[in-house]
Parts: structure tokens; C-alpha cells; sequence
């Protein structure tokens, strides 16, 4: 299969670089191809997983934060404006 | 995939398990997709709520993991004015800035909004009168 790629002026002058330093720019495509498909595949762990393990890695103090129901958009308000009256 | 813009509500229960909404926070976050945004005024609402300085440390760990993004509307200037704009027509329910941020933002780039407060769904309209595209519901 030949792959044609349409190149800015920009990618172009990259590429006439790459040519003057004896890079062969057909197997950095074939290269970048093989990466860019493998990172696809690679399984992520879901997002909750990656929160559980900045939860642990940072630890906190025994005891809960006071805060306001965070699904009351009054009680947050009034939260941070007793917070700013207070600075 | 388009982004979904996170709300304080869900960025401040993620990082604190001891939250009542922590559960809810994790259990929502799996089924979005895309990439989740956290604009300023949200991360500035958020450590107003974060006091403890380990809640912040974890905040910026999902960011450095990019479990969320730190991001801003492609035209702040825009976005801002029509937020004002959006807070003055709905004055009598006393919204917060944040909120008429997201709305903004949300309804230039066609995003959905992950929030926990009802008012996204209940009462605010866009200035258009179109209801908020909620990411999870």
C-alpha cells in the first residue's frame, strides 16, 4: 500500500530537513504508524481506577472536610462568601 | 470526541471519598466520554470547597494524570460577556458566576455540562431559551 499524505509548507521544509540529514523518512512514517496504533490498543485503566490510586498515593488526615452539600448550589454559595468575608 | 465541561460539585466529591457524593461522582465518571474540562472558575470554586491542602494535592494529580484537563473556551472575551450577560437574565435566581460560565461556554461549543445541582436541568435555560446538554443525568 502506498500512503500519500498532502504536507504544509511547514511539514514540507521538516521534511526536506529530515532528507539533508540522512533520515529515512519512510520508515519514521511506518514507525509513527505502528506507535500511534499500538497506544490505541494499549488498555487503559478506567478512570475511576486511576482516582482510587491518586486517592491512595495521597493520603489524608482521619476526620471528614466541613463543607456544604455539594449539590445545593445555595449552600456552596453561602460557603465561599463566608469564606471571602472571612480573608 | 467532544468534551464535557465538569462542574465543582463532581470535581470536589471525586477527590474526597468521604464526600456523600463521592460514590456517585466515581460511578458517573466511568460512563462519560470524552474529555473531561476543567475551566478556572471551577478550579477556583473547587478550593474554596478543598480545604484540606491533601484534597488540593489530589486535584492536581488528575490533572497531571489527565484524568481531567485544564481548559478555557476558545474565546474567553466571548464567553465572558455572554456569562454577564447570562447571569442579568436570570438575576432572580441569584445564579453563581461559575454557572454562567459553563452555560456560556457549554452553548458556544455545543459541549455537555457534568454537574450535581438540579438548577442545570430545572431552571437555567441558555439565552437562546434552549436547555443545558447535560453529560450525565
Amino acid at each position: 500500500m502506498l500512503l500519500n499524505v498532502r504536507l504544509s509548507g511547514e511539514d514540507e521544509r521538516v521534511v526536506r530537513g529530515l532528507r539533508r540529514a540522512k533520515v529515512n523518512v519512510s520508515e519514521l512514517v511506518r514507525r509513527a504508524l505502528r506507535e500511534a496504533a499500538a497506544r490505541e490498543h494499549r488498555v487503559q485503566p478506567s478512570r475511576s481506577v486511576l482516582v482510587k490510586e491518586i486517592i491512595d498515593a495521597i493520603p489524608g488526615p482521619v476526620g471528614k472536610t466541613k463543607r456544604p452539600p455539594l449539590d445545593d448550589r445555595r449552600a456552596v454559595a453561602a460557603f465561599i462568601a463566608r469564606k471571602l468575608n472571612r480573608g | 470526541m467532544r468534551r464535557v465541561l465538569v462542574h465543582t460539585g463532581p470535581l470536589v466529591a471525586l477527590v474526597d471519598p468521604k464526600d456523600r457524593l463521592h460514590a456517585r461522582a466515581t460511578r458517573e465518571l466511568d460512563r462519560l466520554k470524552g474529555p473531561l474540562c476543567v475551566g478556572l472558575p471551577v478550579l477556583t470554586e473547587a478550593h474554596f470547597l478543598l480545604g484540606a491542602a491533601h484534597l488540593r494535592r489530589r486535584v492536581t494529580a488528575l490533572l497531571e494524570a489527565e484524568v481531567l484537563r485544564l481548559d478555557a473556551p476558545d474565546r474567553p472575551d466571548l464567553v465572558t460577556l455572554r456569562a454577564l450577560e447570562w447571569l442579568a437574565h436570570h438575576a432572580e435566581h441569584a445564579p453563581d458566576f461559575t454557572d454562567g460560565f459553563l452555560v456560556a461556554w457549554a452553548e458556544r461549543e455545543a459541549l455537555a455540562i457534568w454537574t450535581f445541582e438540579r438548577e442545570f436541568s430545572t431552571v437555567w435555560r441558555t439565552l437562546a431559551g434552549k436547555q443545558v446538554r447535560l453529560a450525565a443525568k
